[in-house]
């Protein structure tokens, strides 16, 4: 087994195949003579701040939860830069029922998995040779939302897919010439990806926005 | 020849002195079958796509040569290592703990000529089906959905009590010496009392007798057995048949007297002749008693199988009382449907009460039973059974008292230790569907009267004209989504 297999490339999302294939292309043609185009890997870590607070409360406790993620992108000639980044939470609450407002927890050990899609275009603003470069951005998403528990059956099983958009700002630090840090906040908006199920808490507490307020730290590689 | 011994997987020499610590360090406990990481992998598949991570099953076509069930192994993916047993002769359970998307190993193996087939090491749910004999015929349990909840919420627990506002139930094993007029004659009869062995004597509370005496409680006229039967009879016991909250607490509150309560109530007062069988009844300062009993009692649940035309503010501020103590009420809304559909109280009550619910009867094809009130009041449906749709099949059964042992019209000296299987039909008898899909509710956490009407009605699956309507409510019960409760999206 010297090389993976095609089943094993399968198996990544295709959004994330069809970015690195578009990475693959700039970085050619970066090869090729495009001299300032920038190219740049990161990885990332953060929490987020659900607006749907009720709602995340009453089943997780919080409504704040651990999101990581990485992802890529470029940065043009005129400091525009365009990034992907695929990111996950993944949280363990419990069903309950929420009667005028009032929840009552049932035990039952419900798992909620959200994996956002953001295609990401914005400003870097300075110039590539400073140490502190500011940006900010904003773009569209893809939230792939599953929801199970400990008794779901396969019907009861919840996965969907909704659009959102966000907007984001943050400051990068230049560490080494291909290292860099970098700390972001990043506003998103997911209208009705909640409240859209008869029964669900989302519903109970009439909030239907999925999206929240993120804080992240970055590690960035390139430039 | 086959390997026996556990197959290495990946890279090799590394995966080899891996999997020699794991196996060596991770071996089960004497007396047990699955490591601490083995269990928690069992536990996380219910969270998991319903299988366990990194477990695959899989088949090799017949006569397939050791070194080609190597090759077919060895297209998983680069860096995949762990381990292997053989189940039976010809199926390999491979445990791949780096990698626990067995559904997408499962789907790489499945496409290698080698093998038959592969797939991830499922989990599968219990259902519940109950061993009682009669079970099969209780057609009303599998309608409400009833297995399937009881997978989540064993029927409740012995720490919730429902209160059984009736005719009671035999809470002693006695045989009492009444004067019995015979016709001719008064005799001193013992008449002998046993506890119904569907019910364990452990969850039967004292209760107490509101209308005949100041012993033990005891049913003479067999309503109340029959409902308490179905709220919680012995289930899974391989006897008779199966009850909802089978892990409640019984508070048997004796309000109505029957034939025999009168009968014998007579004869004690040297008063000859015979009482009309059609002189049962259920006074309304018992009943409102009762319920208040249920309350200060913390009984979770009350249950009242009976009702009648007129108005009763004395019940109404009862019904209010209890809610207030925390007790919900599930109550029958009346089986006159074809005598003029009058509005039944207390049932009528529950319309204005949050905690309080009136319910009606449907039959097993989930259409409203010919003989079950109707109106603004109804809020939910239960199985109540019907004779016309399906004849005997169509009622609803329980483990309860033989009325051939007391039956007014055949017997002179009743007795009332004789159990049967027994069907029949009414709205007596959808209240405690609802009465015991509450209990399960409460021990399950939904703790107000005023929540537990909200899950039962939510969760309810509407039937007849969408929305609520006269002659269903909201629905028909759905144990199973009622005690599932909310997840954030769905």
């Amino acid at each position: 087994m010297s090389a993976p297999s095609l089943s094993a490339i399968a198996r990544l999302p295709r959004r994330v195949g069809a970015l690195l294939a578009v990475i693959a292309v700039l970085l050619s043609a970066r090869g090729a003579g495009a001299q300032s185009l920038e190219v740049h890997g990161f990885f990332d870590v953060g929490a987020t701040k659900f607006t749907a607070t009720d709602s995340f409360e009453a089943v997780f406790g919080s409504s704040v939860g651990l999101v990581y993620g990485g992802g890529g992108g470029v940065v043009l000639p005129q400091n525009i830069f365009i990034d992907a980044r695929a990111t996950r939470f993944k949280k363990d609450g419990q069903r309950v029922f929420v009667n005028d407002g009032d929840v009552f927890e049932l035990g039952i050990t419900n798992t909620v998995t959200i994996t956002p899609f953001e295609i990401t275009g914005g400003y870097r603003f300075g110039r590539s040779r400073d140490t502190v470069r500011p940006y900010a951005g904003g773009g569209v998403s893809w939230y792939r939302y599953e929801e199970t528990d400990q008794f779901a059956t396969a019907d009861e099983r919840f996965k969907d897919t909704y659009t959102g958009f966000h907007l984001l700002g943050g400051a990068q630090i230049r560490v080494t010439m291909w290292l860099g840090i970098a700390g972001e906040a990043e506003w998103s908006s997911v209208p009705n990806g909640l409240g859209q199920q008869p029964g669900s808490v989302g519903t109970a507490f009439d909030e239907t926005d999925l999206g929240g307020t993120t804080f992240r730290a970055k590690v960035v590689i390139g430039r | 020849m086959r390997h026996r011994a556990p197959l290495i997987l990946g890279l090799a020499a590394l995966a080899a002195s891996l999997v020699a610590s794991r196996l060596h360090a991770q071996s089960p406990a004497p007396g047990f079958l699955r490591t601490p990481s083995q269990l928690r992998a069992l536990v996380d598949a219910s969270t998991n796509g319903g299988y366990i991570p990194g477990e695959t099953l899989v088949k090799f076509r017949e006569g397939t040569a050791s070194a080609d069930q190597s090759r077919a192994l060895s297209t998983l993916r680069r860096g995949t290592s762990g381990t292997s047993r053989w189940i039976g002769n010809d199926v390999l359970l491979i445990s791949t703990p780096d990698d626990g998307d067995a559904a997408a190993i499962a789907a790489t193996l499945g496409r290698q000529p080698e093998i038959e087939w592969a797939q991830p090491n499922y989990v599968r749910k219990r259902k519940l089906r109950p061993n009682d004999p009669a079970y099969s015929l209780q057609w009303n349990l599998n309608l409400i959905n009833l297995p399937a909840a009881w997978d989540i919420n064993h029927g409740a627990t012995a720490n919730v009590t429902v209160a059984l506002v009736d005719s009671g139930v035999n809470t002693a094993a006695t045989t009492p010496t009444f004067r019995v007029w015979t016709g001719q004659a008064f005799e001193n009869l013992a008449i002998p009392f046993a506890l119904n062995p569907d019910l364990a004597s452990s969850r039967i509370k004292a209760g107490r007798d509101f209308v005949f005496w100041n012993g033990p409680v005891l049913d003479m006229d067999g309503h109340g057995t029959f409902v308490a039967g179905t709220i919680l009879q012995e289930t899974n016991n391989n006897l008779a048949a199966a009850g909802v909250a089978y892990q409640a607490s019984l508070l048997p509150l004796k309000v109505c007297y029957g034939y025999w309560d009168l009968q014998l109530l007579l004869g004690s007062f040297n008063q000859p002749g015979f009482a009309d069988p059609d002189d049962a009844g259920c006074p309304d300062d018992a009943i409102g008693q009762a319920i208040r009993f249920a309350a200060d009692s913390g009984a979770q649940v009350i249950n009242i199988s009976l009702s009648g035309p007129a108005a009763a503010p004395f019940l109404r501020d009862a019904l209010n009382y209890a809610v207030s103590r925390g007790s919900f009420v599930a109550m029958a809304v009346g089986n006159e449907f074809d005598e003029g559909n009058p509005i039944e109280y207390p049932a009528a009550y529950a319309a204005q009460i949050d905690g309080a619910m009136a319910v009606g009867a449907v039959n097993r094809s989930s259409k409203r039973a010919g003989y079950s009130n109707t109106g603004s009041h109804v809020e939910i449906v239960a199985p109540g059974g019907d004779f016309s749709d399906g004849g005997l099949a169509g009622l609803v059964t329980q483990y309860a008292l033989d009325p051939g042992q007391y039956d007014p019209t055949t017997v002179l000296r009743p007795r009332f230790d004789r159990y049967t299987l027994l069907a029949a039909e009414g709205t007596s008898l959808a209240a405690p569907h609802i009465a015991g899909v509450a209990a399960m509710l409460y021990a399950q956490g939904i703790t107000s009267p005023a929540a537990i009407e909200a899950a039962i009605e939510r969760t309810a699956t509407d039937l007849g004209t969408a929305g609520r309507d006269s002659e269903y409510g909201f629905g028909l019960v759905n144990a199973r989504a009622a005690v599932r409760g909310q997840g954030l999206a769905k």
